[in-house]
């Protein structure tokens, strides 16, 4: 899958969606680029959507603990979702979902529910 | 029967994928699960990144050494490097990660390793290199195995 990051503005969402490897080359081409998305938009609540990641290391568990810390900063809320079995195993391993919130579904499932929406 | 693969590569972060794939493809051949190959792939990652970022901090004159060695179901990992070393194992081998701001270095790529792994080994000295030692075992097809 090519790498690549969209967003889109959903209901006063700011939704983040990125594609292919979460590697330490990815995280290095996509931190300046979150960060301004970020910091240009200055969302309350931030969705990045990791349904499109197909692998995650410890250097693209940094690049999100880091938009985290980003958007809590302006009093912000940070949500990841679209987490496959593979990717949750690794946020696992950190224990960083003891303090960044994630969902399984994608952020349209998410939507759809509207448990966290 | 030993099944061996040796690389060795320029310690640059556009290499890692390469040593991912290829050493997934090693062992494919031996019916890993999914999520087993995975696994090998992230240690591998974490390993490799370990040695260009730390080991020789981003100098892509060196050369980082991988061996993938499988034996029955037991895969064999082994990433050295002759760059600076690790000071302090023990304190490398901490989970650091933080909420700190502007800090995005987790310090979590050894329990990653450990984690994922049946057996984890560091041997290092400063300004000698490092070398890691990863067993994983693999739940192969039976046949396969015989």
């Amino acid at each position: 899958m090519a790498k690549k990051i969209t967003y889109k503005i959903v209901d006063g969402f700011l939704v983040i969606k990125i594609d292919g490897d979460l590697d330490n080359m990815a995280t290095f081409q996509y931190k300046t680029k979150l960060c301004e998305i970020i910091k240009l938009n200055q969302f309350k609540q931030v969705i990045i959507d990791l349904s499109n990641v197909t692998f995650i290391d410890s250097s693209g568990i940094g690049l999100l603990l880091g938009r985290y810390n980003q958007v809590k900063q302006y009093g912000g809320h940070l949500i990841l979702c679209g987490i496959n079995k593979q990717i949750k195993k690794t946020i696992q391993i950190t224990g960083i979902a003891s303090i960044i919130d994630i969902y399984e579904d994608g952020f349209e499932q998410l939507k759809k529910s509207e448990v966290v929406l | 029967m030993i099944n061996k693969l040796e690389m060795k590569i320029s310690a640059m972060l556009e290499n890692e994928g390469v040593v991912r794939n290829a050493v997934a493809a090693f062992v494919s051949s031996y019916n890993p699960t999914l999520e087993e190959i995975i696994d090998i792939k992230t240690i591998l990652s974490e390993a490799v990144s370990n040695a260009i970022i730390h080991g020789y901090e981003y100098d892509k004159n060196k050369d980082v050494l991988i061996k993938a060695t499988i034996e029955d179901n037991k895969l064999e990992l082994i990433v050295q490097d002759y760059g600076k070393g690790i000071e302090d194992i023990e304190e490398a081998l901490k989970n650091n990660f933080s909420t700190q701001k502007d800090q995005e270095k987790t310090g979590i790529g050894f329990t990653i390793m450990k984690s994922l792994s049946d057996h984890f080994e560091i041997q290092s000295s400063v300004n000698v290199g490092t070398k890691l030692k990863i067993t994983k075992i693999l739940q192969m097809d039976e046949v396969r195995a015989n």
